[in-house]
């Protein structure tokens, strides 16, 4: 029978789910900008679980079942640099060999700088849904580096080794083969202070992604119309001061522009999945989330790790600490609960 | 049956959990289990229980710690100058066993079995007195003036000499004035007397105070001290221990149970589980473990 | 969101050269090369001076001068600095006065200024033969294009699209000319698109004033056709 147990059932992870909620409402939003050419788009977004739970099962893996979120608040900023447009110049008076000796003055439809900024409200309108399946698994790490050093010797010695970071660029490049060194050598640098610390001998703890699938399932009908309808939203934005009467006039006298703002948007039918590439592809943000989850269900870094020669008690004044040797460490996860077992010898 | 039938998390550690990290803690930390005087201090060899010594740690000469707390040497009643005995003591065999009782074999005094939801508690207590040869004390015996004793008054007709100035004592006796023992009185290695005593305690945990402010602590059922003769002695000493442990030991190992009520960022609250009759001891002693028991609330 | 699109575009309906607007551009000709000094006005105030040379070597023959420029509320570039400006022009000795701003009732004054004595050479409230004067009305309607002291007149209808679209090629259509001569303006009636240049030739001095007759009439027409 192992020394000691330790045992979380479902609904424990369920209160953690609904934990977990409760404070990703209270982060404030987060924001970024992206450029392209004269367009640009910021977002700024906050998040609200709404549903979901873990389920235990009985093939050792832990379940995470449709954990929605919605976006409370998520203000799409749509930014429009736009060129000048001007009217007159003409040439009234040419004369052969002098060419054009008199224009007609030049007007500037646009009054002054003109940048425009859409603010497009989604907050409520979007739920994403997170699924996915994980295991738990435990590794112990021995580094290369301790050498013949004593279990305490160890405790006290720095890892100054190039061990850990020379695995995860062993680990990376294998995985991502088409990733260019330097960015190796970077996602490497920058996930190495999770894990090193001193030459002792680690247990080490994994959630390893089985699988997961982070989509936008739904948006509403409301919102739906408004991106589709965007390049309308922005003109009218731009005509709102022009009497009614003149409307139509300054419409074919910008008609460029709307061209060039109905190219670069390009909202197609499936706003779902035009949204989803535009938050995916130019942000990345659905990769951010998804790589806060990953970062922590990535095979590299363990999401814990301890000692297996424990450190039960340290000492300030030079004594040495005691350290307790913990083995045959085993995560279980079944139906009813996820056990972590050990020995102390 | 889940460990988790009845809370959300669930802990355990076998007596053999405790036992090994006592076991470490000597091992590592053997100074806080091996006491001794100067000479013992610096010829180990010397301390009655080896066995503990030869398991220290390696690692703990080579990171330079101590193995023997040096203690001041023992003062001598009626004896003011600078000698005093020497002696070693040694705490070992240290170890814990919850219900149902398989590792130790509790003296009938202690009314054995163990009973439920109890722990015993034993230990070997060895202690040295490195006793003087009589020559070296003849040796070393203080110089005190003789005593003269007058045994006729002044009126008496038979007479005695009278004492000499130095034998004349002044205004009676004056204060017994000790002096730290400074120097050790010389001893034969093959005269240190060693003996040991066994103690068991059995203990139990029992919630406590007022139900909103509820508190664990720890009750004494008994203990016992293995075979001293006389009995009185034995018995008297076990009444100081009880004294010792009920006053001044174990009321200052209460725990609040408030204390145990972890708020995470004020979206997580883990609690101890209700005692119920699902969960009727938190924590619990069975199994040869203690058990907790705890709830998680979002 | 701030206003992108310039106000003074929709400002004014109607207009004339004696106090002109955005609606309206007046062009004259040099003919004697020296230093002119200029005045703009707005109603009784002077809101500004410039100095102008002109010199037949000189490489340009046109200088565009904005009066709202010389508003220093407008002009915020401008802010602390005076309102006196100095401009060159060669060549044919154009003057292309016009305001780009909403501001209303402006007159331009050029003095000459030689060795002997300061005159007065140019007045825009008094066209002087041989002057242009530029009309680009953005609002649909029926306009009258009227001589201020002889009856000539003419009729401008400026076309609303009604419920089609309006050409793509809007503002930058070709203008549409026009003389004044003493028997009356040539043509007398004019059709023409939103932001479309109307040139009046000027051959008899004085002043034009633009009225707008009937801002509905050309959404009327419009819709029946």
């Amino acid at each position: 029978m192992p020394t000691v147990n330790l045992a979380v059932n479902e609904r424990a992870f369920n209160e953690v789910i609904k934990g977990l909620g409760k404070k990703l409402e209270s982060l404030p939003p987060f924001s970024d900008t992206g450029s392209f050419g004269p367009f640009s788009l910021r977002y700024d977004l906050g998040f609200r679980l709404v549903d979901g739970s873990v389920d235990l099962t009985n093939t050792g893996r832990v379940h995470i079942d449709e954990l929605q979120l919605t976006y409370d608040p998520f203000i799409l900023t749509f930014g429009i640099d736009l060129p000048h447009i001007h009217v007159g110049g003409e040439c009234i008076l040419w004369i052969p060999i002098k060419g054009c000796v008199l224009h007609l003055p030049e007007i500037d439809i646009w009054g002054g700088n003109p940048d425009i900024t859409v603010p497009v409200n989604l907050s409520h309108t979007i739920v994403s849904e997170f699924s996915g399946e994980f295991t738990v698994t435990t590794r112990k790490q021995i580094l290369v580096a301790k050498g013949t050093l004593s279990d305490h010797q160890a405790h006290a010695t720095p890892d100054t080794s190039n061990e850990i970071r020379d695995g995860f660029r062993t680990i990376i490049s294998s995985t991502l083969p088409f990733l260019p060194a330097a960015q190796v050598n970077a996602l490497a640098d920058a996930l190495v202070p999770y894990v090193k610390s001193n030459l002792a001998d680690k247990w080490q703890f994994f959630l390893d992604d089985v699988w997961h699938d982070f989509d936008l399932i739904d948006i509403e009908a409301t919102a739906a119309n408004i991106l589709r309808n965007l390049v309308d939203l922005i003109i009218d934005k731009i005509l709102a001061p022009v009497p009614d009467l003149l409307k139509d006039i300054v419409k074919a006298i910008i008609s460029p522009i709307i061209s060039a703002i109905e190219a670069i948007l390009d909202i197609p039918d499936d706003i779902l999945e035009w949204l989803s590439s535009v938050l995916q592809t130019s942000f990345g943000l659905l990769d951010v989330i998804a790589q806060f989850i990953i970062n922590f269900i990535g095979s590299m870094v363990p999401f814990y790790q301890f000692e297996s020669n424990y450190p039960m008690i340290e000492d300030s004044t030079g004594l040495i600490p005691v350290l307790v040797p913990v083995e045959k460490l085993a995560v279980a996860v079944d139906d009813d609960e996820l056990t972590v077992s050990a020995d102390i010898l | 049956m889940a460990l988790t039938d009845h809370c959300d998390v669930f802990g355990s550690v076998h007596e053999k959990g405790f036992n090994n990290v006592v076991l470490h803690l000597q091992q590592q930390r053997p100074s806080l289990f091996n006491y001794g005087t100067i000479s013992f201090v610096r010829n180990r060899h010397l301390l009655c229980d080896q066995a503990i010594i030869r398991a220290v740690d390696p690692d703990v000469e080579l990171f330079g710690n101590p193995i023997i707390t040096e203690r001041p040497l023992l003062s001598i009643p009626g004896y003011s100058g600078p000698f005093g005995l020497e002696y070693c003591f040694q705490l070992s065999e240290l170890s814990i066993d919850f219900h149902p009782g398989n590792v130790h074999s509790l003296p009938p005094e202690l009314n054995p079995p163990l009973k439920a939801q109890r722990f015993s508690l034993k230990g070997r207590a060895c202690a040295g007195l490195a006793c003087p040869r009589s020559e070296i004390l003849n040796r070393i015996e203080p110089q005190e003036r003789a005593f003269f004793p007058s045994f006729f008054g002044s009126d008496s007709p038979i007479r005695q000499p009278k004492p000499d100035r130095e034998d004349r004592k002044e205004g009676g006796e004056g204060p017994i004035s000790v002096m730290t023992p400074s120097h050790p009185i010389p001893f034969d290695p093959k005269n240190i007397i060693c003996f040991c005593l066994d103690l068991f305690v059995v203990l139990r945990i029992e919630r406590s105070g007022p139900s909103a402010d509820p508190m664990l602590a720890l009750r004494l059922d008994n203990l016992e001290i293995v075979d001293v003769k006389p009995a009185g002695l034995e018995d008297a000493v076990e009444c100081y221990l009880k004294t010792v442990l009920m006053m001044g030991v174990l009321p200052k190992i209460k725990l609040a149970l408030r204390a145990f009520v972890f708020s995470i960022e004020n979206f997580l609250t883990i609690q101890p589980t209700p005692i119920s009759p699902a969960v009727p001891f938190n924590p619990a002693i069975e199994q040869d473990q203690i058990k907790v028991f705890i709830n998680v609330t979002a | 969101m701030k206003n992108v699109l310039n106000p003074a575009l929709f400002t004014h309906r109607e207009g004339t050269t004696e106090g002109f607007n955005n609606l309206c551009t007046i062009i004259h000709q040099l003919r004697d090369e020296g230093i002119y000094s200029g005045e703009i006005q707005r109603g009784k105030n002077l809101i500004g001076n410039f100095t102008l040379c002109f010199d037949k070597k000189f490489p340009t023959h046109e200088v565009h001068i904005d009066a709202a420029k010389f508003d220093p509320l407008f002009n915020k570039e401008s802010c602390g600095q005076s309102g006196e400006q100095t401009f060159e022009v060669g060549g044919q000795g154009y003057l292309v006065l016009y305001t780009s701003g909403s501001h209303a009732d402006l007159r331009v004054k050029l003095y000459r200024r030689d060795e002997k004595k300061v005159e007065r050479s140019y007045d825009t409230a008094n066209l002087s033969t041989g002057d242009m004067v530029v009309f680009r009305l953005a609002r649909p309607g029926s306009y009258r294009v009227q001589h201020t002291t002889e009856k000539h007149g003419m009729t401008l209808a400026v076309r609303s699209a009604g419920e089609r679209k309006y050409p793509s090629g809007l503002g930058k259509f070709p203008p549409i000319n026009v003389k004044l001569t003493p028997r009356g303006f040539d043509p007398a009636q004019v059709e023409q698109w939103p932001f479309q240049a109307l040139i009046i030739q000027i051959e008899i001095p004085g002043a034009l004033r633009l009225e707008l007759r009937d801002e509905k009439a050309a959404s009327k027409k419009a819709k029946r056709r």
